[in-house]
């Protein structure tokens, strides 16, 4: 497997770490990822992510549940083995209702959280990547990625420091 | 610019129509006159407490949702709450036009009040209503009606205190107040006054059925259309310069409920249809066929317009933050609510179809102006529209989503 590089910039402080933010999306510096201990409210919106399209996935699991759900039923209840209950028509689609509906949670839950899983690149056995055990108590992270390409690290790891990273340091996985 | 300031051309545009709907009443009225098939007076009083029931519920639901934010900590909403006011300030004349409604045409619309009903031996004894005449006789009812129409004035009035108390001078020790006050809201507007109301004033009107889901069903039908009145009313004062703070998310989190709220009132629908047709029982399906002969266009439209076209056009996060598509969709709510109280209380009335018509057009339009009119006149009357003084009014400000 191919070893992954990154530099690493630790914070102690959210608002200088949402400053640094800032200036690193001003001059065009690709950062990698940001870590934080605690939700930081509108740091999405300062590294200028793209919004995840998770929903629309979830959407689509949806529907394949509810067309799921009613083909099975209305084939097996109106066309391959009709049977008369209580004298209900065959093609019962308020009695089918509910259980469209739970294939939909179904079929959305299960299918949301294994996108989610292969979005973010886990699955069981996954040798965790911790860049720092601080990141989960007291620290904030950016990170940039030097696996391809290094040659501006001594301009990152300057900036980092110019903008009050606290520790710089590589990490390789 | 922080007191609502109701222009003239506002209240011309309001009173154009109030007068539009009465020529509508009136071309109605005309068209009608010499149509035997109905009685002209019972249409006119079927049509006219549909909309009175409506706004009714109307500021019920904005009392209860102000109630719920305040009582969970809610933050986001401070900036608008005084509009939540406002809706809830036409209680006082709903109540009213209730009580003259319940004074004057009893007969006319609750056919339990009858009193040959329960006489045994007459021609019209009625063995079932007898069994509930213990709950349902005029004494109970107007006990009740007093009580709960009270209760509901004493809410309302008492919200309104607290608010521009708070508005004047600030405290601590008012905001816990309000925090009392809505935990008692929560409690008797779902416990007495949206459940023996709902029974008492709609679905007392046809005696013999009753459903368990009809109660939440009313408040559900009501939030719905009190949430796209107050993002209709957000947008509007923010396009009109006041509310300088109020942004996209404050917007986004009003087309949030809007949609949660038709979700929840798709679902009550569709378990009372579902569990009446599934059991067939004739007492209980009796409902669904007085709807469904006649009235069957709407019955129908009802579902397309308060569930389809919400559910497939709301669900994006982008259509509930551009404010056109919610504008446009909660115009078409409100409607779409309206029949949903129209398919409540007029197939009843005016059997077999032909309720639907000009003089319930004009009366929706003319008394729901005169609502619109008493709401923006009390908005008006606060000095602080945004509540800047409100403890939590940081919250409001930086509220993001």
């Amino acid at each position: 497997m191919s070893t992954k590089k990154y530099l690493v910039g630790l914070f102690d402080d959210d608002h200088t770490l949402l400053h640094a933010i800032e200036n690193a999306v001003e001059q065009n510096m690709e950062m990698s990822d940001v870590y934080t201990p605690f939700p930081v409210h509108g740091i999405e919106d300062k590294m200028k992510m793209r919004r995840t399209k998770l929903h629309t996935a979830g959407f689509i699991f949806g529907l394949t549940g509810t067309i799921t759900a009613f083909s099975l039923m209305a084939f097996a209840n109106a066309v391959n083995y009709p049977i008369n209950f209580g004298g209900k028509p065959v093609f019962a689609l308020p009695a089918w209702i509910p259980i469209m509906f739970e294939f939909t949670v179904l079929f959305s839950g299960v299918g949301m959280v294994l996108t989610f899983y292969y979005l973010n690149n886990l699955y069981p056995g996954k040798k965790p990547e911790i860049i720092d055990p601080r990141l989960t108590d007291d620290m904030f992270a950016i990170t940039f990625d030097m696996t391809k390409d290094s040659s501006n690290k001594s301009n990152l790891s300057e900036f980092l420091k110019k903008e009050g990273a606290v520790e710089v340091f590589e990490k390789e996985f | 610019m922080n007191t609502y300031n109701f222009t003239s051309s506002a209240k011309s545009f309001l009173i154009k129509g109030f007068i539009g709907g009465l020529i509508l009443f009136a071309i109605g009225l005309a068209t009608k006159w010499n149509d035997t098939s109905h009685s002209l007076n019972t249409q006119i009083i079927a049509n006219v407490y549909t909309v009175v029931i409506y706004s009714f519920w109307v500021g019920v639901a904005a009392m209860f949702f102000l109630s719920a934010t305040t009582l969970a900590l809610g933050g986001w909403h401070i900036q608008i709450q005084k509009i939540l006011l406002a809706i809830g300030g036409t209680l006082p004349f709903s109540v009213g036009l209730m009580i003259i409604f319940f004074a004057v045409f009893s007969h006319d619309l609750f056919h339990w009040t009858h009193a040959s009903l329960y006489i045994e031996g007459s021609p019209d004894f009625d063995e079932v209503l007898a069994s509930k005449h213990d709950y349902l006789n005029p004494t109970r009812f107007w006990a009740f009606a007093i009580v709960l129409l009270g209760t509901t004035l004493a809410l309302y009035f008492m919200w309104k205190k607290n608010l521009t108390d708070m508005d004047e001078n600030p405290s601590v020790k008012l905001f816990d107040k309000s925090r009392a006050i809505a935990a008692a809201s929560i409690v008797i507007i779902a416990m007495g006054i949206n459940t023996f109301g709902t029974w008492d004033w709609t679905m007392s009107i046809q005696p013999h059925w009753y459903s368990t889901m009809f109660t939440w069903y009313t408040l559900a039908s009501a939030s719905a259309t009190m949430f796209c009145i107050l993002y209709i009313t957000v947008i509007y004062l923010k396009r009109n310069d006041y509310l300088p703070r109020v942004n996209e998310n404050h917007w986004h989190n009003v087309g949030i409920y809007i949609f949660a709220a038709s979700i929840f009132w798709t679902y009550l629908w569709f378990s009372q249809y579902m569990l009446i047709w599934y059991a067939n029982i004739p007492e209980e399906t009796i409902y669904f066929t007085k709807r469904m002969n006649g009235y069957s266009e709407i019955f129908y439209l009802n579902l397309i317009l308060n569930f389809v076209i919400p559910f497939l056009t709301l669900i994006k996060r982008d259509a509930k933050r551009n404010y056109w598509t919610p504008i446009i969709i909660g115009s078409i709510i409100i409607v779409g609510h309206y029949f949903d109280f129209f398919t409540m209380i007029v197939p009843e009335l005016v059997e077999g179809g032909g309720g639907f018509n000009l003089i319930g057009i004009g009366t929706f339009i003319s008394i729901s102006s005169i609502f619109v009119y008493i709401s923006l006149n009390t908005l008006s009357k606060y000095t602080d529209l945004e509540s800047s003084t409100h403890p939590y009014i940081r919250e409001s400000y930086e509220n993001q989503i």
